[in-house]
């Protein structure tokens, strides 16, 4: 099955009153943060917190990740290892030897705890410029890394020195190297494009729209955001237009016909097509499709946790869902 | 540095059933003529192809375009064997990943030179890479085989489904132009490719957009580009020649920084800017490659011309 993950929204789980909005905000996945959200003196506090919260921030039908710190990775798998985590975020993953540690604690976990073995997916994030130099290493050092980051972000910036918000593209490198070694290695590479006059405001839903916009058309289908604002630009920017999706029949029909008289290429509206852009209108089709399927589980089980609300009670949903 | 024994700017590609390729020539002059054997020809024609490139290269014997066979990666073996003769140049290869799949290549190509009496080892290979695994392996396959003379870089906006970014860059294209600029400069091989950019189908591209990627390409350093359609050759070519307005500024930079030198001068100021030797070397490159490729459109031109009177 397609991974529909358009909107991955960071939620403190320190804070209860984000922890209990967030299945209102309609993101397709969201993360549980018991990194940089919480304070050294709650860490513990907030490990007690994920078995709870799962079943919580799981009522609008996003999937839910955990975020667990480098220094107590195995406290927190231990803490954060439930049904219904479906990945688990590594920050300053350095080198393929800190993935395969998480890998096999979660592979004991899963057992221990009835779920699959290898279900859970490991996010390596690429916040160093060690972990760059190790991106491919990184990428192929376990079966659990579905996707991966680029080397963009506040992290990196530190160990590099590099001033974030320039207004130019100061991050060729250690953005391309990681990605081009993402794809190598059969992993999907979402991170995003540079996108000029970004100035670290995280809550603008304009901006929201920029990036869904750079993001859509770059063909990456995945975003972390830090603001619920986001949620709704990406999940519907995200996805396939319908003029896209129309086009993409369109093509599927002359290529398939093409094929029937075991020609290879056509010109139809000016445009060419051929083998790539048949096998890209296929991937469309499927995505849109996903897409719709992620858009319908989540609409069901918005419409359950509202039916199971005590009236006037509970906080109001004001995402679109359909 | 630039090779300017060696002027392959437009790669012109035309389907290898095709009974009359030197027509191509005569009316487009491109510097190398592909014979294809891969996406132009349908599957159904692929037999007929392979059976034309015999009497195709006999036919190019005297033609001033080198001729090239690009091959099909699914079928390579039996291309390969169809391509190879006396008259053709090298092969293209679209979609190494690993330098066993160059090796092997390599040592197939020198059985069937063996078998139909071409020099052993002339045979080139260009490597078109167009996944990112064959990219990220650019640096190993380049060095596989003494064969290879030109590493390029191919349709990977459309086999990577990269799409554009908001500055009209095919998503990390201009990173992966650099790493086959790199790779190829470093191996003393021909850097191969153009700077396509957002609404492009590349090699089927517009003239005036073939024109523009390929002046682009050769101020990364890129010195030739495939071309899928005739009409792209002209402007192929001409965008990675340096233009009359570069060569009469070269020519005179040239000629001040000696006269300067003569005077005992070390650095020479030329319209504001500050020259040294090593610059003017540069320069002197240029114009250089910039004289071979007249010389080159020269010799076309008349070939050109005299077949046009027959």
């Amino acid at each position: 099955m397609i991974r529909v993950n358009r909107s991955v929204m960071f939620v403190p789980i320190n804070n209860p009153r984000f922890v209990e909005k967030a299945w209102t905000r309609g993101s397709d996945a969201i993360i549980l943060d018991l990194e940089d959200s919480v304070p050294m003196s709650e860490k513990e506090k907030a490990r007690a917190l994920v078995h709870e919260t799962i079943p919580k921030v799981a009522k609008g039908g996003a999937v839910i990740f955990v975020r667990i710190n480098k220094e107590f990775i195995k406290a927190d798998l231990e803490a954060a290892i439930w049904p219904g985590i479906s990945r688990v975020i590594l920050p300053k993953a350095q080198t393929a030897d800190d993935v395969r540690l998480v890998d096999a604690l979660l592979t004991s976990l899963e057992k221990e705890r009835g779920i699959e073995v290898g279900a859970v997916e490991i996010f390596p994030l690429v916040e160093s410029a060690l972990a760059v130099a190790n991106s491919y290493a990184i990428a192929t050092s376990s079966p659990r890394v579905k996707v991966m980051p680029d080397g963009w972000g506040y992290d990196t910036s530190l160990d590099l020195e590099i001033e974030m918000f320039a207004g130019f593209d100061q991050y060729v490198y250690i953005r391309e190297e990681p990605t081009l070694a993402e794809i190598a290695a059969g992993v999907e590479a979402m991170g995003g494009p540079y996108i000029p006059g970004t100035t670290g405001k995280v809550d603008q839903k304009e901006e929201g729209k920029a990036l869904a916009t750079a993001l859509h058309d770059a063909h990456i289908h995945e975003s972390i955001i830090l603001h619920p604002a986001l949620v709704e630009p990406l999940v519907a920017g995200l996805a396939p237009t319908t003029e896209e999706i129309d086009w993409a029949r369109k093509v599927l029909d002359i290529y398939e016909r093409l094929q029937q008289e075991e020609e290879s290429v056509a010109e139809v509206d000016g445009k060419v097509i051929d083998i790539y852009e048949y096998q890209h209108a296929q991937e469309l089709l499927e995505w849109a499709e996903a897409c719709a399927a992620k858009d319908r589980r989540k609409a069901i089980a918005v419409a359950k946790a509202l039916s199971e609300q005590e009236p006037a009670s509970g906080p109001s949903v004001n995402s679109k869902q359909s | 540095m630039v090779n300017s024994s060696v002027i392959r700017r437009s790669w012109l590609i035309v389907p290898g059933y095709e009974r009359a390729p030197i027509e191509y020539i005569r009316r487009y002059l491109p510097d190398v003529l592909v014979l294809d054997l891969e996406y132009t020809v349908p599957p159904k024609r692929k037999e007929e192809a392979r059976a034309n490139l015999g009497d195709a290269i006999r036919g190019l014997a005297q033609c001033p375009s080198e001729v090239f066979v690009r091959v099909d990666w699914k079928t390579r073996w039996c291309d390969v064997k169809a391509a190879i003769r006396p008259g053709l140049k090298g092969i293209i290869l679209p979609g190494p990943e690993l330098a066993k799949d160059v090796t092997e290549i390599d040592e197939f190509i020198a059985d069937c030179e063996q078998q139909t009496g071409v020099i052993p080892g002339s045979i080139e290979l260009a490597l078109i890479l167009e996944s990112a695994r064959g990219l990220w392996n650019a640096w190993n396959l380049s060095r596989a085989s003494p064969r290879v003379t030109a590493l390029g870089l191919g349709r990977v906006d459309l086999t990577m489904n990269l799409g554009p970014d908001p500055q009209g860059d095919f998503r990390i294209y201009p990173y992966l132009m650099s790493r086959v600029l790199a790779t190829a400069r470093a191996l003393g091989k021909q850097p191969l490719g153009a700077h396509w950019r957002r609404g492009s189908r590349g090699g089927v591209d517009s003239p005036e957009r073939t024109l523009e990627a390929a002046q682009r390409a050769r101020y990364m350093g890129f010195t030739g580009c495939l071309c899928a359609k005739p009409e792209q050759v002209v402007p192929a070519s001409q965008g990675f020649t340096p233009t009359t307005d570069e060569v009469s500024r070269l020519t005179r930079i040239q000629d001040m920084f000696e006269q300067i030198h003569k005077a005992g001068q070390v650095y020479a100021d030329i319209d504001g800017r500050l020259y040294d030797s090593s610059k003017v070397q540069a320069c002197r490159n240029l114009l250089l490659f910039a004289q071979a490729c007249s010389r080159k459109d020269t010799d076309k031109a008349l070939y050109g011309k005299a077949e046009v009177k027959q």
